[in-house]
Protein backbone atom coordinates (compact mmCIF):
# COMPACT_ATOMS: atom_id res chain seq x y z
CA UNK A 1 0.00 0.00 0.00
CA UNK A 2 2.83 2.37 0.94
CA UNK A 3 4.54 1.58 -2.35
CA UNK A 4 1.34 2.32 -4.26
CA UNK A 5 0.95 5.67 -2.50
CA UNK A 6 4.58 6.54 -3.27
CA UNK A 7 4.05 5.60 -6.90
CA UNK A 8 0.91 7.74 -7.14
CA UNK A 9 2.71 10.67 -5.50
CA UNK A 10 5.56 10.45 -7.98
CA UNK A 11 3.20 9.98 -10.92
CA UNK A 12 0.86 12.87 -10.11
CA UNK A 13 3.16 15.45 -8.57
CA UNK A 14 6.80 14.95 -9.39
CA UNK A 15 6.77 13.77 -13.00
CA UNK A 16 4.52 16.54 -14.35
CA UNK A 17 6.69 19.12 -12.58
CA UNK A 18 9.82 17.64 -14.11
CA UNK A 19 8.24 17.92 -17.55
CA UNK A 20 7.14 21.52 -17.14
CA UNK A 21 10.56 22.44 -15.70
CA UNK A 22 12.22 21.11 -18.84
CA UNK A 23 10.10 23.29 -21.08
CA UNK A 24 10.99 26.55 -19.33
CA UNK A 25 14.33 27.36 -20.86
CA UNK A 26 16.69 30.25 -21.42
CA UNK A 27 19.44 29.91 -23.98
CA UNK A 28 22.37 32.25 -24.47
CA UNK A 29 23.56 32.47 -28.07
CA UNK A 30 26.84 33.77 -29.44
CA UNK A 31 28.15 34.44 -32.95
CA UNK A 32 31.02 32.86 -34.84
CA UNK A 33 32.38 33.11 -38.34
CA UNK A 34 33.49 30.28 -40.61
CA UNK A 35 36.62 30.39 -42.73
CA UNK A 36 37.13 31.85 -46.18
CA UNK A 37 36.13 34.93 -48.08
CA UNK A 38 38.87 37.18 -46.75
CA UNK A 39 38.67 40.51 -48.51
CA UNK A 40 41.65 42.04 -50.26
CA UNK A 41 41.31 45.65 -49.17
CA UNK A 42 44.90 46.87 -49.43
CA UNK A 43 43.97 49.71 -51.77
CA UNK A 44 43.93 53.19 -50.29
CA UNK A 45 40.72 54.78 -51.45
CA UNK A 46 37.64 55.91 -49.59
CA UNK A 47 35.64 52.71 -50.19
CA UNK A 48 38.50 50.48 -49.05
CA UNK A 49 39.13 52.59 -45.97
CA UNK A 50 35.50 52.35 -44.93
CA UNK A 51 35.38 48.61 -45.76
CA UNK A 52 38.48 48.03 -43.61
CA UNK A 53 36.98 50.06 -40.77
CA UNK A 54 33.73 48.06 -40.86
CA UNK A 55 35.25 44.60 -41.33
CA UNK A 56 37.97 44.94 -38.70
CA UNK A 57 35.53 46.51 -36.22
CA UNK A 58 32.93 43.78 -36.74
CA UNK A 59 35.58 41.08 -36.44
CA UNK A 60 36.75 42.58 -33.13
CA UNK A 61 33.22 42.88 -31.74
CA UNK A 62 31.75 39.62 -33.02
CA UNK A 63 32.69 37.55 -29.96
CA UNK A 64 31.32 40.19 -27.58
CA UNK A 65 27.79 39.98 -28.97
CA UNK A 66 25.39 37.80 -26.99
CA UNK A 67 21.70 37.10 -27.36
CA UNK A 68 19.27 35.37 -25.05
CA UNK A 69 16.10 33.44 -25.77
CA UNK A 70 13.47 32.59 -23.19
CA UNK A 71 10.85 30.04 -24.09
CA UNK A 72 8.24 27.63 -22.86
CA UNK A 73 6.39 25.04 -24.91
CA UNK A 74 4.25 27.58 -26.79
CA UNK A 75 6.06 30.94 -26.91
CA UNK A 76 9.55 32.39 -27.20
CA UNK A 77 11.26 35.76 -26.97
CA UNK A 78 14.78 36.48 -28.28
CA UNK A 79 16.82 39.66 -27.95
CA UNK A 80 20.36 40.99 -27.55
CA UNK A 81 21.94 41.09 -24.08
CA UNK A 82 22.45 44.77 -23.40
CA UNK A 83 26.09 45.79 -23.04
CA UNK A 84 25.97 49.45 -22.17
CA UNK A 85 29.70 50.06 -22.41
CA UNK A 86 29.96 49.11 -26.08
CA UNK A 87 26.37 49.36 -27.30
CA UNK A 88 26.97 52.70 -29.04
CA UNK A 89 30.03 51.50 -30.95
CA UNK A 90 29.18 51.67 -34.65
CA UNK A 91 30.83 48.38 -35.61
CA UNK A 92 29.38 46.60 -32.55
CA UNK A 93 25.93 47.61 -33.80
CA UNK A 94 26.72 46.09 -37.21
CA UNK A 95 28.19 42.92 -35.67
CA UNK A 96 25.11 42.47 -33.49
CA UNK A 97 22.84 42.52 -36.54
CA UNK A 98 24.33 39.21 -37.61
CA UNK A 99 22.44 37.71 -34.68
CA UNK A 100 19.28 39.74 -35.16
CA UNK A 101 17.87 43.21 -34.73
CA UNK A 102 15.31 43.99 -32.03
CA UNK A 103 12.99 41.57 -30.24
CA UNK A 104 11.78 38.36 -31.88
CA UNK A 105 8.57 36.95 -30.41
CA UNK A 106 6.60 33.90 -31.44
CA UNK A 107 3.42 32.52 -29.92
CA UNK A 108 2.00 29.22 -31.13
CA UNK A 109 -1.38 29.68 -29.42
CA UNK A 110 -1.89 33.12 -31.00
CA UNK A 111 -0.19 32.02 -34.24
CA UNK A 112 1.97 35.15 -34.41
CA UNK A 113 5.61 35.76 -35.24
CA UNK A 114 6.88 39.31 -34.92
CA UNK A 115 10.12 41.23 -34.83
CA UNK A 116 9.83 44.49 -32.92
CA UNK A 117 12.52 47.03 -33.74
CA UNK A 118 13.27 50.71 -34.09
CA UNK A 119 13.24 51.35 -37.82
CA UNK A 120 12.24 54.12 -40.23
CA UNK A 121 12.14 56.52 -37.30
CA UNK A 122 9.57 54.63 -35.24
CA UNK A 123 8.95 51.43 -33.30
CA UNK A 124 7.67 48.78 -35.72
CA UNK A 125 6.33 45.27 -35.32
CA UNK A 126 7.41 43.42 -38.45
CA UNK A 127 4.90 40.61 -39.02
CA UNK A 128 6.52 37.46 -40.39
CA UNK A 129 4.86 34.43 -41.94
CA UNK A 130 3.94 32.20 -39.01
CA UNK A 131 5.40 29.17 -40.81
CA UNK A 132 8.35 30.96 -42.36
CA UNK A 133 10.51 27.92 -42.98
CA UNK A 134 9.81 24.62 -44.71
CA UNK A 135 12.39 22.39 -43.08
CA UNK A 136 13.80 19.15 -44.38
CA UNK A 137 15.15 17.11 -41.47
CA UNK A 138 18.23 15.11 -42.42
CA UNK A 139 19.80 12.00 -40.86
CA UNK A 140 22.98 13.93 -39.97
CA UNK A 141 23.57 14.23 -36.24
CA UNK A 142 26.13 15.78 -33.93
CA UNK A 143 26.44 16.45 -30.21
CA UNK A 144 26.14 20.06 -29.05
CA UNK A 145 26.50 20.83 -25.32
CA UNK A 146 25.74 17.19 -24.53
CA UNK A 147 22.54 17.06 -26.61
CA UNK A 148 22.09 14.92 -29.72
CA UNK A 149 21.19 17.33 -32.52
CA UNK A 150 19.74 16.70 -35.97
CA UNK A 151 20.49 18.86 -38.98
CA UNK A 152 17.60 20.51 -40.84
CA UNK A 153 17.84 22.54 -44.04
CA UNK A 154 15.54 24.91 -45.87
CA UNK A 155 15.50 27.20 -48.89
CA UNK A 156 14.32 30.80 -48.89
CA UNK A 157 13.79 32.73 -52.10
CA UNK A 158 13.13 36.44 -51.88
CA UNK A 159 13.53 39.66 -53.81
CA UNK A 160 16.40 41.82 -52.59
CA UNK A 161 15.44 45.44 -53.21
CA UNK A 162 18.99 46.61 -52.51
CA UNK A 163 20.56 44.37 -55.15
CA UNK A 164 17.46 44.57 -57.35
CA UNK A 165 17.50 40.82 -57.91
CA UNK A 166 16.13 37.60 -56.50
CA UNK A 167 18.32 35.91 -53.87
CA UNK A 168 18.28 32.34 -52.61
CA UNK A 169 19.36 31.51 -49.08
CA UNK A 170 19.86 28.04 -47.67
CA UNK A 171 19.40 28.19 -43.89
CA UNK A 172 20.84 25.27 -41.96
CA UNK A 173 20.11 24.53 -38.31
CA UNK A 174 20.89 21.89 -35.68
CA UNK A 175 18.07 21.12 -33.25
CA UNK A 176 17.63 18.71 -30.37
CA UNK A 177 14.38 16.79 -29.74
CA UNK A 178 15.70 16.24 -26.20
CA UNK A 179 14.49 19.78 -25.41
CA UNK A 180 11.04 19.69 -27.04
CA UNK A 181 10.38 23.37 -27.75
CA UNK A 182 9.98 24.48 -31.39
CA UNK A 183 12.08 27.65 -31.14
CA UNK A 184 15.51 29.01 -31.93
CA UNK A 185 17.52 32.20 -32.42
CA UNK A 186 16.69 35.08 -34.80
CA UNK A 187 13.35 33.66 -35.89
CA UNK A 188 14.69 30.24 -36.85
CA UNK A 189 11.94 27.94 -35.58
CA UNK A 190 9.30 25.38 -36.42
CA UNK A 191 11.20 22.18 -35.63
CA UNK A 192 10.43 19.47 -33.07
CA UNK A 193 13.18 20.61 -30.71
CA UNK A 194 15.28 23.54 -29.55
CA UNK A 195 17.67 24.95 -32.18
CA UNK A 196 21.20 25.09 -30.78
CA UNK A 197 23.04 26.22 -33.90
CA UNK A 198 21.88 28.14 -36.97
CA UNK A 199 23.26 29.75 -40.10
CA UNK A 200 21.62 31.52 -43.00
CA UNK A 201 24.56 31.29 -45.34
CA UNK A 202 27.17 28.81 -44.06
CA UNK A 203 29.58 31.59 -43.09
CA UNK A 204 28.20 33.17 -39.92
CA UNK A 205 26.84 30.94 -37.16
CA UNK A 206 24.62 31.58 -34.16
CA UNK A 207 25.34 28.96 -31.52
CA UNK A 208 24.07 28.17 -28.03
CA UNK A 209 26.72 28.86 -25.39
CA UNK A 210 24.58 28.26 -22.27
CA UNK A 211 21.31 26.49 -21.59
CA UNK A 212 19.45 27.05 -18.34
CA UNK A 213 16.25 25.39 -17.18
CA UNK A 214 13.70 27.22 -15.06
CA UNK A 215 15.38 30.65 -15.20
CA UNK A 216 14.14 33.29 -12.78
CA UNK A 217 11.35 35.67 -13.79
CA UNK A 218 10.74 33.86 -17.07
CA UNK A 219 6.99 34.45 -16.95
CA UNK A 220 7.49 38.21 -16.69
CA UNK A 221 10.00 38.25 -19.54
CA UNK A 222 8.10 35.92 -21.84
CA UNK A 223 5.37 38.34 -22.85
CA UNK A 224 4.39 39.86 -26.18
CA UNK A 225 6.32 43.11 -26.86
CA UNK A 226 4.12 46.13 -26.24
CA UNK A 227 3.49 49.13 -28.49
CA UNK A 228 4.75 49.70 -32.01
CA UNK A 229 2.95 49.82 -35.33
CA UNK A 230 2.28 46.57 -37.18
CA UNK A 231 3.62 46.15 -40.71
CA UNK A 232 3.91 43.08 -42.94
CA UNK A 233 7.50 42.08 -43.77
CA UNK A 234 7.05 42.63 -47.52
CA UNK A 235 5.63 46.12 -47.00
CA UNK A 236 8.51 46.93 -44.66
CA UNK A 237 11.04 45.81 -47.29
CA UNK A 238 9.32 47.94 -49.95
CA UNK A 239 9.42 51.04 -47.73
CA UNK A 240 13.11 50.38 -46.96
CA UNK A 241 13.75 50.14 -50.70
CA UNK A 242 11.96 53.45 -51.32
CA UNK A 243 14.11 55.10 -48.64
CA UNK A 244 17.25 53.71 -50.24
CA UNK A 245 16.28 54.94 -53.69
CA UNK A 246 15.25 58.43 -52.51
CA UNK B 1 32.81 72.71 -106.32
CA UNK B 2 34.97 69.69 -105.43
CA UNK B 3 37.10 71.87 -103.19
CA UNK B 4 34.04 73.17 -101.37
CA UNK B 5 32.77 69.61 -100.75
CA UNK B 6 36.20 68.47 -99.55
CA UNK B 7 36.51 71.47 -97.26
CA UNK B 8 33.00 70.95 -95.87
CA UNK B 9 33.69 67.26 -95.25
CA UNK B 10 36.95 68.13 -93.52
CA UNK B 11 35.25 70.74 -91.35
CA UNK B 12 32.45 68.32 -90.46
CA UNK B 13 34.94 65.61 -89.50
CA UNK B 14 36.92 68.11 -87.43
CA UNK B 15 33.81 69.26 -85.56
CA UNK B 16 32.71 65.63 -84.92
CA UNK B 17 36.16 64.62 -83.67
CA UNK B 18 36.37 67.67 -81.42
CA UNK B 19 32.90 67.00 -79.98
CA UNK B 20 33.61 63.31 -79.31
CA UNK B 21 36.96 64.13 -77.67
CA UNK B 22 35.36 66.78 -75.49
CA UNK B 23 32.70 64.29 -74.42
CA UNK B 24 35.31 61.64 -73.55
CA UNK B 25 37.36 64.08 -71.56
CA UNK B 26 34.27 65.14 -69.61
CA UNK B 27 33.14 61.55 -68.99
CA UNK B 28 36.56 60.65 -67.60
CA UNK B 29 36.85 63.62 -65.32
CA UNK B 30 38.18 62.88 -61.86
CA UNK B 31 34.84 63.80 -60.26
CA UNK B 32 33.05 61.04 -62.14
CA UNK B 33 35.65 58.44 -61.17
CA UNK B 34 35.09 59.00 -57.45
CA UNK B 35 32.14 56.86 -56.30
CA UNK B 36 29.34 58.59 -54.46
CA UNK B 37 28.78 57.96 -50.76
CA UNK B 38 25.78 55.75 -51.63
CA UNK B 39 27.95 53.68 -53.98
CA UNK B 40 30.62 53.35 -51.29
CA UNK B 41 27.99 52.06 -48.85
CA UNK B 42 26.89 49.47 -51.43
CA UNK B 43 30.54 48.41 -51.86
CA UNK B 44 30.90 48.01 -48.09
CA UNK B 45 27.72 45.87 -48.01
CA UNK B 46 29.20 43.70 -50.80
CA UNK B 47 32.48 43.28 -48.92
CA UNK B 48 30.60 42.53 -45.72
CA UNK B 49 28.60 39.82 -47.45
CA UNK B 50 31.76 38.39 -48.94
CA UNK B 51 33.24 38.14 -45.45
CA UNK B 52 30.18 37.15 -43.40
CA UNK B 53 27.99 35.46 -45.99
CA UNK B 54 24.99 36.51 -48.01
CA UNK B 55 22.48 38.51 -45.97
CA UNK B 56 18.74 38.22 -46.41
CA UNK B 57 16.95 41.12 -48.07
CA UNK B 58 15.94 42.67 -44.75
CA UNK B 59 19.40 42.50 -43.18
CA UNK B 60 21.12 43.81 -46.33
CA UNK B 61 18.80 46.82 -46.59
CA UNK B 62 19.12 47.59 -42.89
CA UNK B 63 22.91 47.31 -43.02
CA UNK B 64 22.93 49.76 -45.94
CA UNK B 65 20.75 52.14 -43.90
CA UNK B 66 23.14 51.95 -40.93
CA UNK B 67 26.16 52.60 -43.16
CA UNK B 68 24.41 55.43 -44.97
CA UNK B 69 23.40 57.00 -41.67
CA UNK B 70 26.96 56.77 -40.36
CA UNK B 71 28.94 57.81 -43.43
CA UNK B 72 26.66 59.89 -45.61
CA UNK B 73 24.57 62.06 -43.27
Amino acid sequence: MKFLLKFLFVFYFILPNCFSQNTLVSVTYKLSKGNGGKQNVDKIDEASTKTNEVLSGVSKNLELVEFIMYCNEYSSIYFIIDKMQIAEDFTYKIASRLGGNGIYYKNIKKKIKINQKDALGEKLNILYDYDEYEWKITQETKMISGYKCFKAVSTIEEYDYLKKSKIILKPEVWFTPEIPVPFGPKGFDGLPGLILEATNNGKTFIYASKIQFNPENINEILTEPKGGNDIAKDDYLKILAEKINE
Amino acid sequence: MKNIITLSTFLLLFICTFTVNSFNVNSLSSEDLIPSCEEICLMVVDSFENEYGCLDAEDASELYQVLYGHYCR
